[in-house]
Formats: C-alpha cells, structure tokens, sequence
C-alpha cells in the first residue's frame, strides 16, 4: 500500500531524529510525529532535509502528523 | 613573550563572506576596533590525561595542522574599492603564540589569565588571522592550551569544533574525515539558486513580522540610567534547569524554545504591545553538513506571538511553537538583504523598525535526547531557595536594549539578561529573571499562568 515517497520520508524522519525513532515506527504510527518523539529540532532538521532532497519548501509549524507531511510534500511535488 | 608562528597547508581562495560572517563583520565594525575584542571568542583546553608529555613545539604543530583543516582559520578579510569586504584563504600566513610558564598548582588559573589577555585586543581583521594560542608550561611540558578566535571565523559551536579536533589531533596526531564543509563552499552554496530561494523565504517571514510587530519592544524610558547604564544581570538554578527539562520533555521541545516562550509571554506582562517580537540567535546547525563546519553562522531569527497573560505556559508553549520553529528556520539570510527590508518597511511605516529584544542560547548543541532522571517536585522546588542573582560587569554603551542569554556556568543552567536600566531598572530586571524561574518551575508541577506572577517595577 505505501508509496516510495512515504518509505523514503519515513526514512527520512527517523535520520532527522538521529534514528532514535525506526522508520517503521514512524509508517505504523496514528498519532502526531510529536508524539512520536520528534522534537522541535529534528522537526526543523527534516524539513531542511527535503527541501535539499526534493526542492520543496514544507512549513515546520504546519507539520503535524506523517500522513499529512506526506500529502504536503506529495502535492508541492505534482 | 608573543611571537609569530608559521603555518603551512590546506587551499588558498577568495569568496564574499558568508552571511553570517557578515552580520558579526557589521557589528564588529559598528562596535570599532577599541570594542570588538568584546565578539572575540576563547576556550581552554587542558592536555589530554594519560598520553604525553607535549612540548611546546609539539603542540604547535597539532595547531598548525588544525590551521590547515579548517578554510575559515585561514581567512582574513579584505576590503573591495567600494569598501565591500570578502574574504582571502591563505595556504601559508602566521599566528600569534604566547608560552608562559607556571607551577603546576598555578597551571589552571594561569591558562584562564592568558586566554583573557590574549582576548582582551580585537583582531586586525585585514592583518592577522583569527586564531591565537597561549599555551602554560609547567618544567617545559605543556599543559593547558588557550585558543583565541576572531567572531567572523567562528561561532560559539564551531570555537567547540576546534577545540575537539585540537583534541583529536594531540591524541592520534590526524584526523581521519575532512570537515563535512568548508567556509568557501558554504558561500558558493548560499550565491547558488537555493542559497538565494532559501534567504529569500526567510526574509518574507522577516518582513512580515516587522509590518505588524511593535517597532521596538522597550520604547519609554522610565527611569535614570543606573551604573552602568547596560547592567548585566545572571541568575543561577538548578531549580530551574531540572524544571525546564521536565516542561521541555513534556511539550518534545527543546529547553531553549521552553525559555524562549516563558521569556516572551512575561515580557507581554510589562509591556502594553499586543504582539511580542524577539529575536533568538539561531545557531543554523539542523543540516548535516554543518555539523563540524567551522565559521560564524548563527544569525538572528525572528520570533513573534500574542502574549495572553491568562493563557497557561502549556496552553502557550503549543499554541506558540509553529511560530517558534519558523524563527529557527528562517534565520539564515543574506545580511545585506535584511538590512534592505530593514530601510524599507521601516520607510512605509515612517518609523524605525528595531525590537531592540533579543534572546541567546550560548550553551552547545544539544543533538542528545533529554534526560530521564529528575529529582522530583519536592527537591526542585526547595532548590529555588538556592538558586541566587548574579551582577557581572556591565557597560555604558550598548547596541541592544535587551538581551536575554542562557548559559551554563559551573554546570548549572544559568539565565541572564543585559538590559538598557533607562528601560528596566535593575529591580524589573531581577523581577523579570526570577519570574522566568518561577514560571517554569511552577509549570512543571501545575498549570501556571504569567498573568500570576509579579514582575518587580
């Protein structure tokens, strides 16, 4: 069912919390990615991250949950 | 005795400075050559237990290799016909060393003597490169190492960088990666399209703040200037690090975005403004490549929220962390960009616009997880009673009306704030510290609200 951009975000989210968090933690989770434990900084590391891997410009503030980071990043990339 | 050591190795270029190199270029030349010693950065650093003995020269060459490591320790700047400054990296150039020999009971405190003497002249940006070293012999071994490093080359976060590769290069005598970046690819990155995207969307969120936030945050003077007029004022607690970090872990946030907000929403309480504008130096470590970039790249961000007195520190800790997270993003911008929306939003609103209030975390980077271990209520909130105010030397001219900074003295979370005493007497400032106390330590326990608390007039 996951798509690459969700596998490759995930991956991306555990890296920016210095893998304290698994990818798989992240695809399997149902609450906020606060909740989860991403801190503010790993927050802000992640959004540096795809901006310099895709090009797009994802709010921090905005960020909540993974499956709207996915939705967000999917629809800057169409 | 001073003398001049030579250096060799590493590329030689040119480049325009990098941003944050040129917003402390800025300050250190309005500041002057009499003041700017006052940006120089120093650490010391004992010689590591269990190897050695190191000779002086043996010392100096771990320093020369150091030199040749990082681009931006061989870099001075130079001025263009117009004026404008770049920067020249040099393979080959001098530093300046001192040796001073001590006892061994003496050895500690006459390392921190030096570093401080060795600190106390600014660096001729133009003549002489950013490093100094003084080392303290103790019957010719070296055993404490002082570095003294010029603010345009460095942050506080890369003066620790240095430090731990001098380390490294004492211990193995190399270093086996190249630093993830050098000063002269960071400048090219940020004159590339995404340099310029990325300062451009952090100046869109610089100027919409400065359209609607009050021009400055301390506008009235209420009273006679105290001696001195910029006093600089630190309070000590352990109460308040063991809270901070209950409050932090609670909200995933960092301590620093905790002090941030609970600073914010207090000052809300002493000033008639409906926005809060305050601007956190950002320390511009969140991509991997800058983790042992060595040069200056903090730079200020801008954070803004609507105090609510009756909110409580949790209610306005969540309700403020977008906020707080875009000012952390968007603190890496072209200087002399900023400075242009500067002039121009402050021409359209026919009033300077300078909040004049800012906020400095000078402790390191902290990429840990939080700590699990924590004394409890009751143990914190006895420790308040042992947490104590602080005066340190003050000046009679300052460039900023406000300056908050956490610090960690002796091991111990300490909060401070340089503030223009026309502005905030010396009793509003101490008020100001131990709200910021109170505030956090109550949150911890309780829902505690600033409009609860009493800052001193």
């Amino acid at each position: 069912m996951q798509d690459p951009l969700e596998n490759r975000l995930a991956v991306m989210v555990a890296a920016a919390t210095d893998d304290q968090i698994s990818a798989d933690d992240v695809l399997a989770a149902r609450h906020s990615l606060a909740a989860l434990g991403v801190t503010s900084l790993s927050l802000i590391r992640l959004v540096d991250a795809i901006e310099d891997e895709f090009g797009v410009d994802v709010d921090p503030g905005l960020v909540d949950d993974f499956a709207n980071l996915v939705a967000d990043v999917a629809g800057r990339l169409r | 005795m001073s003398e001049r050591v030579r250096f060799s190795g590493g590329r030689g270029g040119r480049a325009n400075l990098a941003w944050g190199q040129r917003s402390i270029y800025e300050a250190m030349r309005q500041a002057g050559p009499a003041s700017a010693h006052y940006f120089n950065l120093w650490r010391v650093l004992p010689m590591p237990r269990g190897r050695g003995p190191y000779t002086v020269e043996q010392v100096t060459s771990a320093v020369v290799a150091l030199v040749a490591r990082h681009d931006s320790l061989r870099s001075r700047i130079a001025l263009h016909a117009d004026g404008q400054p770049f920067q020249i990296v040099s393979e080959t150039g001098w530093l300046e060393r001192q040796v001073l020999a001590a006892t061994e009971q003496e050895a500690e405190k006459a390392a921190e003597g030096l570093v401080l003497d060795l600190a106390a002249r600014s660096f001729d940006l133009v003549e002489e490169w950013p490093v100094r070293i003084g080392l303290i012999t103790v019957d010719d071994v070296v055993r404490q190492v002082g570095v003294v490093l010029c603010h345009t080359a460095v942050d506080g976060y890369a003066a620790d960088i240095v430090v731990r590769d001098l380390r490294q290069l004492l211990l193995r005598g190399s270093l086996a990666r190249p630093p993830s970046q050098q000063v002269l690819d960071l400048v090219a990155e940020q004159e590339s399209g995404v340099g310029r995207n990325r300062s451009e969307r952090a100046l869109a969120h610089w100027e919409a703040g400065y359209r609607k936030g009050p021009p400055t945050m301390f506008p009235d003077l209420v009273a006679e200037p105290g001696s001195p007029r910029w006093s600089k004022a630190m309070l000590e607690s352990r109460a308040l690090e063991d809270a901070v970090t209950i409050v932090a872990a609670r909200h995933h946030m960092s301590t620093a975005t905790v002090l941030l907000t609970a600073v914010s929403a207090l000052i809300g309480t002493i000033t008639p403004h409906e926005t809060c504008v305050i601007t956190p130096i950002v320390h511009n470590r969140f991509r991997p490549e800058t983790r042992d970039l060595v040069t200056s790249l903090s730079q200020l961000g801008l954070f803004t929220m609507s105090p609510d007195p009756d909110a409580t520190l949790a209610e306005t800790l969540e309700a403020t962390l977008p906020e707080a997270m875009r000012a952390y993003r968007h603190a890496q911008y072209d200087q002399l960009a900023w400075e242009a929306m500067v002039e121009r939003v402050s021409a359209d609103r026919a009033v300077k616009v300078d909040p004049s209030c800012c906020f400095n975390d000078m402790r390191p980077v902290d990429h840990s997880a939080l700590q699990e271990s924590s004394p409890g209520e009751d143990a914190i909130r006895t420790s308040v009673t042992s947490s104590r105010i602080e005066w340190l030397p003050g000046v009679d001219h300052f460039t900023c009306n406000f300056c908050f900074f956490v610090t960690r003295q002796s091991g111990i979370l300490s909060i401070g704030l340089n503030a223009d005493t026309c502005r905030l007497p010396q009793s509003r400032m101490v008020g100001l510290l131990r709200a910021v106390e109170e505030l956090v330590v109550e949150s911890a326990f309780r829902d505690a609200r600033p409009g609860e608390l009493e800052v001193a007039p």
